[in-house]
């Protein structure tokens, strides 16, 4: 009775297991805020997560109109955040000064033109000067720009 | 206990094994369910092998690979004007031959002497409401360029208002590339792309020993998923190409943030979104090809235009299958490429129109080492 008592616990335990053989996802943490320019709201902006230490994964997002972003990991859920870790922090934000022009035929013959709402520097990793640390849990970052 | 034991099983014991075959059970329906799709991958899997062996019997025969714009092929039906229609069809038209489709490519090349022998223009490709020949040959579903795991291709099989649908990308390369427009800014972002096919204007004739990487280290197509022409606008992400301003000189990981809630674009008031696979004849942005930028399912997007048809585009590679896509080599192997594959620092911005991409560009990992034929870089798949 014990051995086959034992030997059904057995099949039992390795049946149970099996399903955990499957793929693995980032244990992310989400990440939100609001970018400010000069205290106003900064919508449309592009915000880039990139890991500095040895942990973290590369994320971005995108501002709301009211300036508000959730990031993403590349095969992560919409506003599911990043792994914890220390990041550079980098900002662009493009304006269409100029609407691409079409021929008769509706062909784009020239492209539209934009230029940088925010310093171009918030865009380069190197002088951006914006890092943020994404812990286990929630995470509210806030971000204010100048544009001096 | 024991003389009972020998009379049969205890109460214990048969919820045990009821239990265990239960489980069992459990485990192998979807396995069962699985077989379908297993079966309709298979016959996708075979449909990108005979692709990949139309391209090398294209190149026996033509001692070329076939330029996705401006091939020379087409361009021998070139009617001398300003723009030619004929210029923009797909590396996909041109392997028609060898794909057991010789009457419609004759059907598209005597139709095309006409214009050519009466010097009127002709209308264009992407024309769907053209009735100037009796059928219009682009509306030809070929069934070697639909994927059965794609119900959107499928479905569109049927109909006969629209184009052939095309699951089959052609690679582009590992940067945002432009395509057939009219004016010489679009065809310097020509010269400058990364990918396999390159256009006629520039190098003339990509053979065979010009993909310095190795045959079995290059691609020449990818999948691509078709857009539900009733239902979606092209909101969905892995079917429609989201409008991003400039996507071409910005970081790849711009157009990540476009996914949004439920297989949607972040973002579905700027819609109608172009789509993708629109149709096989077209060689233009989403319509026959991909870029190797960022990882297989991924959204895409283009600039410009919100049609797509004509401008800058990041279009990835995507499938109904799970996990990834089929991609064929230019030795006409192929292989499944997992999303979670290595694409290298997404927030590096591509390079603009006037560099020379062609020798240098931010590293896009294994993914665009794949996608590269010259980018002399080494990797392993696994």
């Amino acid at each position: 009775m014990n051995k086959r008592f034992l030997f059904a616990v057995a099949l039992i335990a390795i049946v149970a297991v099996l399903p955990s053989c499957g793929k693995k996802t980032l244990k992310t943490s989400p990440v939100t805020g609001t970018i400010t320019l000069d205290g106003a709201p900064l919508a449309d902006a592009n915000i880039f997560f990139t890991p500095s230490g040895g942990t973290g994964d590369q994320a971005v997002g995108k501002s709301d109109a009211s300036g508000v972003y959730k990031i993403q990991t590349p095969q992560g859920a919409p506003g599911a955040g990043t792994t914890p870790g220390e990041y550079v922090v980098t900002i662009t934000c493009q304006k269409v000064v100029k609407e691409a022009e079409k021929n008769a035929e509706g062909e784009i013959v020239s492209d539209e033109v934009t230029e940088s709402a925010i310093p171009k520097k918030y865009g380069d990793p190197k002088q951006s000067g914006l890092t943020a640390s994404v812990v286990k849990g929630d995470n509210k970052i806030d971000f204010e720009l100048s544009s001096k | 206990m024991k003389k009972s034991a020998n009379h049969g099983f205890t109460l214990v014991e048969l919820l045990v094994v009821i239990a265990i075959i239960g489980i069992l059970i459990g485990l192998l329906l979807p396995a069962v369910q699985a077989a379908r799709e297993a079966a309709r991958r298979a016959q996708c899997t075979n449909n990108m092998k005979q692709l990949g062996l139309a391209l090398a019997n294209f190149e026996s025969a033509n001692k070329r690979l076939p330029n996705q714009y401006r091939d020379e092929f087409w361009m021998g039906y070139d009617t001398g004007a300003v723009y030619s229609r004929l210029t923009r069809l797909s590396v996909q038209s041109l392997l028609l031959p060898y794909l057991e489709q010789q009457p419609l490519m004759d059907k598209i090349t005597s139709y095309a002497q006409a214009y050519k022998d009466s010097g009127a223009a002709m209308p264009s490709p992407t024309d769907i409401n053209n009735t100037d020949v009796a059928e219009n040959p682009y509306k030809t579903a070929v069934p070697a360029f639909i994927c059965p795991s794609d119900g959107n291709a499928a479905s569109l099989q049927t109909m006969a208002d629209y184009f052939g649908p095309c699951n089959y990308g052609c690679n582009w390369g590992d940067a945002c590339t432009a395509n057939g427009s009219t004016d010489d800014s679009a065809i310097k972002g020509q010269k400058n792309r990364r990918g396999v096919f390159v256009n006629g204007y520039q190098a003339g004739r990509t053979t065979l020993s010009h993909i310095t990487d190795g045959t079995s280290n290059t691609m020449a197509f990818g999948e691509i998923n078709v857009s539900d022409v009733l239902g979606d606008n092209g909101n969905d992400y892995k079917t429609g190409i989201c409008y991003v301003t400039t996507m071409h000189s910005q970081a790849p990981s711009v157009c990540l943030a476009m996914r949004g809630q439920n297989g949607m674009f972040v973002d579905t008031s700027k819609g109608p979104y172009a789509k993708k696979g629109k149709g096989w004849q077209l060689s233009c942005c989403g319509w026959t090809n991909f870029v190797a930028c960022l990882p297989p399912n991924s959204p895409s997007c283009a600039g410009t235009d919100a049609q797509g048809e004509n401008t800058w585009g990041l279009i990835s590679a995507s499938s109904n299958h799970s996990g990834g896509v089929n991609v064929c080599m230019i030795d006409g192997s192929v292989r499944f490429v997992s999303e979670t594959i290595d694409t290298g620092d997404l927030n590096t911005i591509m390079g603009t129109a006037g560099q020379d991409q062609l020798h240098k560009g931010p590293s896009r990992g294994v993914w665009g080492a794949m996608a590269t034929p010259r980018g002399k870089e080494t990797y392993s798949m696994n």
